[in-house]
């Protein structure tokens, strides 16, 4: 890839961290993907690709309101 | 690492746009998780799980026996991988475990798989993270600090431990390192900060050697002369990584996120004036990696 041609600008972890019982697997990821989208001021509406581990984009995709037109389901640690 | 690759190519070549990147695991409360079956037609469950080799902590270790006998890596220098993690993450409000261990405390830990103390073994916690990229141009509107992506690699090797061609070196990692080094045209000595996936004592000991850090069989002695602890020439792991930050199962948006905030100028354990930072993952047991260079600069 060319050097400096893509940026990150929303990176967020889950509010909480550590032991959360209350909280099933997809929560935690729309927890942390709403997080990223906030502070940069991005909604679902927004986001045109989706990449996910541990759950599937599709699921996810569907969860929040995402159209994509580039999915990676790729799923390695 | 290997989807913010992926997003990358996909954003250059108009693909998309904005990619948003998630993952997250209930590790340790297991809400809502998807079981990992292990399929007895898989190679490994022809070839290694009838025999007893299963698993994390028993798959990995073969390989680090080996590299213990051919480069003399003593007990007390892995034990000490973590003794040094331990110290990023007592700075660390958000580190799971943050109490200060001694080399003597891992050594006297709960043995789990020789030559693994529970010590030595990652943590199993509950957590996510989610990362947004677009195009540098673009990102100039954003109201964060944008972090750019300088280069990447990705690799696979094998899904079975005993097949790697060398056990005292990943495959992988050399692969995967020196696509992310050639991509982002820096040398060694440009890094300011690096983060090297640890879910077990050995992996950051293997990736400082594979990605060039140092020669083969140096890098117990390198950890061991606090190159990189706190103050050190080269801060590794500066959440408290795997062993003492959070392991909810795949490790590796925990260690991305952490370079972002040192590229931000936010970490609770900040490098001061870090400018590039370097992040290594690892995919199951040394089947897979990825590497992705960032930096502030524009």
């Amino acid at each position: 890839m060319k050097p400096r041609s893509i940026a990150i600008v929303g990176a967020a972890e889950t509010t909480e961290m550590g032991k959360i019982p209350d909280t099933s697997q997809i929560q935690l990821h729309a927890d942390a993907a709403l997080n990223a989208m906030a502070e940069c001021g991005l909604g679902p509406k927004d986001i045109d690709g989706i990449a996910c581990a541990a759950e599937w984009p599709t699921d996810l995709a569907h969860y929040l309101g995402i159209t994509p037109t580039w999915v990676d389901g790729t799923m390695v640690g | 690492m290997i989807h913010l690759r992926h997003a990358a190519a996909a954003i250059n070549e108009g693909l998309c746009t904005t990619v948003l990147i998630t993952h997250g695991e209930s590790g340790r409360s297991w809400i809502g998780s998807k079981a990992m079956g292990n399929n007895p037609a898989s190679l490994a469950g022809q070839f290694e799980i009838p025999f007893g080799c299963l698993g994390p902590p028993t798959m990995f270790t073969i390989p680090v026996l080996r590299y213990m006998k051919e480069r003399g890596l003593t007990h007390e220098q892995l034990a000490n991988v973590a003794v040094v993690q331990r110290e990023w993450a007592a700075m660390n409000p958000r580190a799971s475990q943050r109490d200060p261990i001694t080399v003597q405390d891992v050594l006297e830990s709960r043995m789990i798989a020789y030559p693994f103390h529970v010590l030595e073994c990652c943590l199993v916690t509950d957590g996510g993270g989610a990362l947004i990229l677009t195009t540098a141009e673009r990102a100039k509107d954003f109201p964060t600090k944008p972090v750019y992506i300088l280069g990447t690699g990705e690799s696979v090797e094998t899904p079975m431990i005993s097949q790697m061609a060398d056990f005292t070196s990943s495959r992988a990692f050399r692969v995967s390192g020196a696509k992310a080094f050639q991509e982002s045209g820096i040398s060694h000595g440009d890094v300011d900060h690096l983060m090297i996936y640890d879910a077990f004592a050995h992996l950051p000991i293997y990736g400082l050697e594979d990605l060039g850090f140092v020669k083969p069989g140096e890098a117990g002695q390198f950890i061991w002369e606090r190159n990189t602890a706190p103050g050190g020439a080269l801060p590794m792991n500066t959440n408290g990584g795997g062993l003492s930050y959070m392991h909810s199962g795949m490790y590796g948006m925990y260690a991305l996120q952490e370079s972002v905030r040192q590229m931000r100028g936010i970490a609770p354990a900040q490098v001061d004036g870090a400018k590039i930072s370097v992040c290594h993952g690892v995919g199951g047991m040394f089947g897979a990696s990825g590497t992705v260079v960032m930096t502030n600069e524009a």
